[in-house]
């Protein structure tokens, strides 16, 4: 109780010698509440704290086959049924338009963007950013490590998605964003589900989904849950069809 | 019937004040051609006060006065201040005349102003504000009202401002003017001189069948003109909307920097004309002449119509970027597709999406960055190509109908996505070893590893009337690395792609 008291008195005193006055109050910063951008399933909301946060750059990191993309996607659709226009720039150009489709994707209200290099991609997402309106941007780097990332990159864009107050979603296989990025969402692959059956058709994925950071309310919760498979436009039906 | 007549006097010194403001206060004369050999059209008060007048050379001009700016006025400059002029009054009324350039009446626009009345509290509310409206668009307009064009147009060179004839006193107006301003001939101003007749009063006060017998034609058009009566009736200007400025430049400009700051000003005019009239602009059309001899025309779409000039600045700047002028520019025309701003209805209960001119800005850019075919709409394959794929035009529309479909649910208490693909584009190129017609491994330059589980085949196939058919067997197979991926055995080329992996 003394310390806390003393330090704004000494500042207080500093100020004096320095011969500039000022006031200064002691209490809580009154923050404005984050808005959230909700998935519109409560089990996964609850584990972002409502949804995707506004104005905050978020982080998705998985390996290869750990429903990173399918989180994506789903979120992707949340958004465009809202009726928010929405943005994803490409890195790997792995965007499957089917799968968006399938998704529940509105494909008119997705701004795709695939850019040539990760330099190139950091500069777009800034550009799409600062063009405001839109309601998340994606910035999907896929299983590829970006190059030349700079100190200055993610505070840079953080505070370009502070401003446009979009829900901005940085996808790659590991953590890149450091303090950058307001919540961390890393998903785990736990198995391969496969059809029982003569033909054993691919069923879905189970995964483990892990907050392994969040500026915005307590870090470490994690949610299990199952991503299925659905039969992919004219393929997978049945082993042995003949189509086109 | 009342007219409105605009008048700038010295129309090429005006042009060329509007197109370079810099120039303000200087000893300035424009000639009609560049070199010695031009003759002086206009001078500035500060240069007339130095003996150059209008008729000399440009070498006459420069021997009297060292320090003289001698600037030439191209056609596209006086026909944009014209045209400049003639926007000022319609931005009153539709019923304008629009003299022309060519004419000696350059500078001159007539507006009918009928049934203005209720608009403005009076006549000279009215010349006012038609003179303000020409200074906006950097014309120093003198301002003339009256119940005839000729009395407007005298009332506009005699006043110096603005003036007004009240209905009926056109006479008592007009009456001490000097007949100078009706532009007699040499031979026909001696010849009243002679009889000492040098106002429009003792002009007009001459008999008619008189002044025929003795001057001829020009004799009675000029006492008709003395008398107030117009010759021809207003001719209102045609519908069609044209707004064009243009530039010569006494160098090539070969970067864009420099470039932008010549077009910097000619689109500043442009809009201010556009905005008079209540308008925006729409796609931009550039006519380069270049330093070759040869021109270059080019259109800058602009997706959403604004007046917003770092927008344009910024579409005309990145189409430059990406088609750069095969010469350094001499010469420049722009010219705007004007347009209606039509108000979008928002919606209470949905977000409004990127503002249209930052999109289109925003749009511009990325294709700069990125290519044209790779920023847009994803659309999917019209085809069955399994790996095909489409990039559409990207316009923010009205959110269609999507259903709330089976991509993310809750069952049993366990939470359901649908399992989307990564694609590899193109496909990769892999080793597969099989062991009775079932991959057993797969190797590859960044994947490789032994099949733990596999589905398949589904034989696909198409295009077989063309020279892209195709005939694959996929396979869903789960590696020992840990990735489940969609792969394809060509029976073409008997080669094995990984087309993509589930994530």
């Amino acid at each position: 109780m003394l310390s806390t008291t003393t330090q704004p008195l000494s500042a207080a005193a500093r100020l004096a010698e320095l011969d500039l006055p000022g006031t200064i109050h002691l209490g809580r910063t009154m923050l404005e509440p984050v808005r959230r951008l909700p998935s519109d399933r409560v089990a996964f909301d609850s584990l972002l704290d409502g949804g995707w946060p506004r104005g905050r750059v978020s982080e998705i990191v998985g390996a290869r086959s750990s429903g990173k993309t399918s989180i994506l996607l789903a979120c992707l659709a949340a958004a465009t049924r809202r009726g928010e226009v929405v943005a994803c720039i490409d890195v790997a150009d792995a965007l499957h338009p089917e799968s968006l489709q399938r998704a529940g994707v509105d494909l008119g209200r997705l701004l795709w963007v695939r850019p040539p290099a990760s330099a190139e991609a950091l500069r777009c997402a800034e550009l799409v950013l600062q063009a405001g309106g839109f309601g998340v941007v994606v910035l999907d780097f896929g299983d590829e490590l970006p190059r030349h990332l700079r100190g200055h990159t993610w505070p840079r864009l953080a505070r370009v998605t502070e401003q446009s107050n979009a829900a901005f979603v940085v996808v790659c296989s590991q953590q890149i964003c450091g303090s950058g990025s307001a919540l961390g969402i890393a998903l785990q692959p736990r198995r391969v589900r496969w059809q029982p059956g003569l033909w054993s058709l691919l069923d879905g994925l189970d995964v483990r989904a892990l907050v392994f950071r969040n500026k915005l309310g307590a870090p470490g919760r994690a949610l299990e849950f199952g991503i299925r498979c659905e039969p992919m436009g004219d393929l997978g039906s049945s082993p042995g069809a003949i189509a086109g | 019937m009342r007219f409105v007549c605009l008048y700038v006097p010295a129309l090429p010194l005006a042009a060329l004040l509007r197109a370079e403001p810099d120039l303000h206060g200087v000893a300035l004369a424009a000639t009609d051609a560049p070199g010695p050999r031009g003759h002086v059209l206009a001078v500035s008060p500060a240069a007339e006060r130095h003996g150059i007048s209008v008729g000399l050379s440009a070498a006459q001009a420069q021997a009297r006065l060292a320090g003289l700016t001698l600037r030439t006025v191209s056609p596209d400059l006086l026909r944009a201040a014209q045209a400049a002029l003639c926007d000022a009054a319609e931005s009153f009324s539709p019923r304008v005349e629009d003299a022309g350039v060519t004419s000696a009446n350059a500078g001159v626009a007539y507006l009918d102003a009928s049934g203005l009345a209720s608009l403005f509290a009076s006549e000279a509310h009215l010349a006012n504000a038609a003179a303000r409206r020409a200074e906006t668009l950097g014309l120093p307009a003198q301002v003339g009202v009256g119940g005839s064009k000729v009395a407007a147009y005298l009332a506009a060179r005699d006043g110096g401002g603005v003036a007004v004839i009240p209905p009926g006193e056109e006479w008592s107006f007009l009456a001490p003017i000097s007949i100078d301003l009706l532009g007699p001939s040499r031979d026909l101003a001696g010849t009243l001189r002679r009889w000492g007749i040098r106002t429009i009063g003792e002009l007009a006060a001459l008999p008619a069948a008189a002044v025929a017998t003795r001057l001829g034609p020009e004799g009675q058009r000029l006492l008709a003109l003395a008398r107030g009566d117009d010759p021809l009736p207003l001719q209102p200007r045609p519908a069609p909307l044209h707004f064009e400025e243009g530039i010569e430049i006494d160098y090539g400009i070969e970067t864009v920097e420099p470039f932008l700051f010549v077009l910097r000003g000619l689109l500043d005019r442009l809009i201010a004309r556009l905005e008079v009239r209540g308008l925006v602009c729409g796609d931009l059309r550039l006519g380069l002449r270049l330093a070759t001899c040869g021109r270059d025309e080019r259109t800058v779409a602009v997706a959403a119509p604004s007046n917003d000039r770092k927008a344009l600045l910024t579409l005309v700047r990145v189409h430059l970027e990406t088609h750069p002028p095969a010469a350094a520019v001499e010469g420049l025309r722009l010219y705007a597709v004007p347009e209606r701003l039509r108000p979008a209805q928002l919606d209470l209960f949905r977000p409004s999406g990127p503002a249209p001119a930052r999109l289109a800005t925003t749009l511009a850019r990325l294709t700069a960055l990125c290519g044209a075919d790779r920023v847009g709409i994803p659309e999917v394959s019209r085809g069955h190509r399994p790996d095909g794929y489409g990039v559409g035009e990207f316009v923010v529309r009205e959110a269609a109908a999507v259903s709330v479909g089976s991509f993310f649910g809750e069952a049993g208490g366990e939470l359901f996505a649908s399992l989307a693909l990564r694609a590899f584009r193109p496909a990769r190129e892999v080793e597969v070893l099989c062991h009775r017609d079932r991959p057993q491994l797969v190797r590859g330059a960044s994947i490789s590893g032994r099949v733990v589980h596999a589905a398949g085949p589904w034989r696909h196939h198409g295009s077989w009337w063309d020279e892209s058919r195709y005939t694959r067997d996929y396979y869903d197979a789960q590696l020992s690395d840990g990735g489940v991926y969609r792969l394809y055995c060509d029976l073409e080329s008997a080669k094995w792609f990984l087309e993509g992996t589930y994530d």
